[in-house]
């Protein structure tokens, strides 16, 4: 009894240990001639930056220089898978351990395989930067190029921090980025709901709808939203929609954004259609929660404008003339007879010689326009209104369909 | 023309005239009326062709504008109903052909007064003051010389016709042109197509004034001229010929075109009309002139003196014509914009 006691001790006892050594150490532990620099000031930026790496994308990275580590290879090797094990908790870890002459890196997720792999890169990076401080941080932003890049070439992206725009396809320049993710992140507190654009070079291997559903499910993002993907190995466009966003963006509502959007997408005008898309989004949105989802049986309300009052200008132009035109003959009855028609004398008029021949004919054809032509899609999908519904991979259900461009 | 042509009235011997409303003569003083034809044996008929060698009627001229009429002693012609001068008397009506037939007037004055007011009515542009202020300066009742002719046309027409076949083949929408020649012929007869013989009735009156029922003619009674003027033919019949030939074939041509209403166009490639002449006739028809005088300007109104066709042109007061233009501009503007607005609201 007494040993039982005494083995839950010390696993308390060691679980208050790892918990103290995880809270005081932060991501950064600089100690050199038996002196602790960790806490300065300069290091206190770096760990909030790290910090904020771990957050936004679940990669924890660690920086440890001390002299005070055996200096050898070994001596290293085991200090660093220990502090390895005792900092487990978000999807990737890495540690950049050095002492006087040895470094090492250790790492720990799915992408442990390939940081390690790179590891005399990171220690380079740090090594031949022109300070310290900008060693660190070149060494834990190439961790994290890494491992996204890694992130987006292995099935779904897994990312975190809810941001609005993933271009993986590379379609967007930075500025494009930034700009579109401003609009997106107003648009999505607007409507509390996550509206979303993504770019892909390849679908490894998954549908295009699993994909799209998979991304939003994976990635922490609210119940109710709207998503945009767009594949560029298959030339689709796809939108996905949860929640409140398949109630309000009906496949109807979907079609009239594909109408819009696909010939700027043809046209390799990608920014311009992501706006438009969010545009629209935003219009079928604000006109849902008004009560008017728009549906096959509704149009989307054009704005009112200049087209109306053109059409009144003309409409009444022509209106006016005719009255004009009318009171006008009034005035005037008088006029020369060119004809003799009656004065015709009855049963006179005999045909006595007719033919009628055929000397061509010829048959021309266009195509129909169509009031529901979407472009192609596949499926032969067939909009009778409101919001088909499929359940992705995670077991939540998703609206949207996709079409080409 | 020692002797005096009257018909007096058989009950109390006053000068007899002859009632437009009544299509008798008529006696002024006692009110009694008679069938003109009785008093037909008391005149020599000319047959077509022949002239008046003595007749009651006096021969006036316009020296202003040259027009002849002709008017029974007692109408006594004082101003010449086309240009309003005084006229003077150019003697007898000797040596001038006599029509072979007459419309006898069937309205009287106050009819065409009558009709001449009811054209002012609804005329949204006609002046406010023109009402009050127009006056009918001249109203005449006038027999206009008129040369009928009969002819018979016969033509050969070609046409290019195309019919037009739509209908939907899977995605596309197909439309079938056939490209037809069509050939037509055959001929047609007209009766009695009247040319103003009177250069100084405007033709644009006398043709819209048309048809007169040629049915109710009477051979030609010079009691009918009685209160009337007359005009005589001053348009040789060759050159009134060409201006009935020409309404005959455009008539021609416009029946034979309308036995190919079956295409869906059909567009007159080439012709080939000819008119048989028929009998020409010298007739006369009973007009109404008023001459109406607004601002120092006369405006000419006409008067089918059988059927009562009224016609002539009315002054347009711009300031109304433009106000009331851009009235329904603005006003059908603001309604049509209203409506898309609401249609847009309720969207």
């Amino acid at each position: 009894m007494k040993k039982i006691l005494k083995v839950l001790i010390a696993v308390l006892l060691l679980c208050g240990i790892s918990q103290r050594t995880y809270a005081e150490d932060g991501y950064i532990i600089m100690k050199e001639d038996g002196t602790d620099y960790s806490s300065y000031e300069t290091y206190q930026e770096l760990n909030e930056d790290l910090e904020h790496i771990e957050e936004e994308y679940g990669i924890a990275i660690y920086f440890i220089y001390d002299d005070s580590i055996e200096n050898s290879e070994n001596g290293i090797s085991s200090y660093a898978r220990d502090f390895l094990n005792r900092h487990l908790g978000a999807t990737n870890t890495v540690v950049l351990a050095i002492t006087e002459n040895y470094y090492t890196v250790k790492a720990d997720g799915p992408q442990s395989d390939l940081v390690t792999k790179d590891a005399k890169k990171l220690f380079e990076l740090y090594n031949y930067a022109a300070s310290r401080y900008d060693g660190i941080k070149d060494y834990y932003q190439y961790v994290v190029k890494i491992i996204n890049e890694v992130s987006y070439s292995s099935g779904v992206p897994t990312v975190s921090g809810r941001p609005r725009v993933y271009d993986g396809a590379g379609l967007l320049s930075e500025n494009e980025v930034l700009s579109l993710s401003k609009k997106l992140e107003d648009l999505s507190r607007k409507h509390n709901m996550d509206i979303l654009v993504l770019t892909s070079d390849s679908l490894n291997g998954m549908d295009t709808d699993d994909y799209a559903d998979d991304f939003y499910d994976y990635n922490g993002y609210q119940d109710d939203g709207v998503l945009l993907f767009v594949s560029m190995s298959s030339r689709e466009m796809y939108i996905s929609t949860k929640g409140k966003g398949t109630e309000y963006v009906t496949d109807y509502g979907i079609d009239y954004i594909f109408e819009k959007i696909s010939d700027n997408l043809s046209d390799g005008k990608y920014y311009d259609a992501f706006v438009k898309y969010a545009d629209h989004v935003d219009r079928l949105i604000s006109e849902a929660e008004e009560g008017n989802i728009i549906d096959v049986d509704t149009e989307p309300k054009r704005s009112f404008g200049v087209v109306n009052v053109g059409i009144s200008a003309i409409a009444s132009l022509i209106a006016s003339l005719i009255t004009a035109l009318v009171l006008k003959g009034q005035m005037k009855n008088v006029r020369y007879e060119r004809y003799a028609g009656n004065y015709i004398a009855g049963n006179s008029f005999h045909i006595t010689g007719m033919s009628d021949m055929l000397v061509n004919r010829h048959v021309s054809r266009t195509p129909r326009a169509r009031h529901n032509d979407s472009s192609g899609r596949g499926s032969g999908h067939v909009s009778v209104g409101g919001s088909s519904i499929h359940t992705s991979s995670s077991g939540s259900s998703h609206g949207g369909h996709g079409s080409h461009f | 023309m020692s002797e005096l042509k009257e018909f007096k009235c058989p009950n109390c011997g006053g000068r007899l005239e002859f009632d437009a409303g009544t299509q008798k003569m008529k006696c002024p003083y006692c009110d009694g009326t008679f069938d003109p034809d009785l008093f037909n044996e008391e005149i020599d008929f000319t047959v077509d062709g022949e002239q008046w060698n003595d007749s009651d009627l006096l021969l006036y001229t316009c020296h202003s504008c040259g027009g002849t009429i002709m008017a029974d002693k007692d109408t006594a012609a004082s101003s010449c109903p086309y240009c309003g001068n005084p006229v003077v008397m150019a003697g007898n009506v000797s040596g001038i052909y006599k029509p072979k037939k007459i419309i006898p007037f069937k309205l009287d004055k106050k009819e065409a007064k009558e009709r001449y007011r009811k054209f002012l009515q609804g005329k949204v542009l006609l002046p406010n003051t023109f009402k009050s202020e127009a006056t009918i300066d001249e109203i005449k009742g006038i027999y206009v010389p008129y040369w009928n002719f009969d002819g018979r046309a016969s033509a050969r027409m070609w046409f290019d016709a195309t019919r037009r076949r739509h209908w939907i083949e899977g995605d596309y929408n197909c439309t079938e042109t056939s490209y037809y020649k069509v050939f037509r012929s055959g001929s047609v007869g007209f009766t009695d197509v009247p040319v103003d013989a009177s250069s100084k009735v405007k033709d644009e009156l006398t043709q819209s004034i048309e048809p007169f029922n040629v049915r109710e003619a009477k051979g030609f009674n010079e009691n009918y001229l009685a209160g009337y003027l007359a005009d005589k033919y001053d348009v040789d019949v060759e050159q009134s010929r060409k201006v009935a030939n020409s309404r005959i074939a455009n008539s021609t041509a416009s029946l034979f075109a309308s036995t190919t209403s079956m295409y869906d166009s059909c567009i007159p490639s080439s012709s080939n009309i000819v008119i048989n002449q028929g009998k020409q006739e010298y007739v006369m028809y009973p007009v109404w002139l008023l001459n109406v005088k607004y601002k120092d300007q006369i405006y000419s109104f006409a008067m089918n003196g059988q059927t009562g066709k009224f016609v002539g042109s009315l002054p347009t007061d711009k300031g109304k014509l433009v106000s009331i233009t851009l009235g329904v501009f603005l006003t059908v503007m603001a309604a049509l914009t209203a409506i898309q607005y609401v249609v847009y609201l309720v969207r």
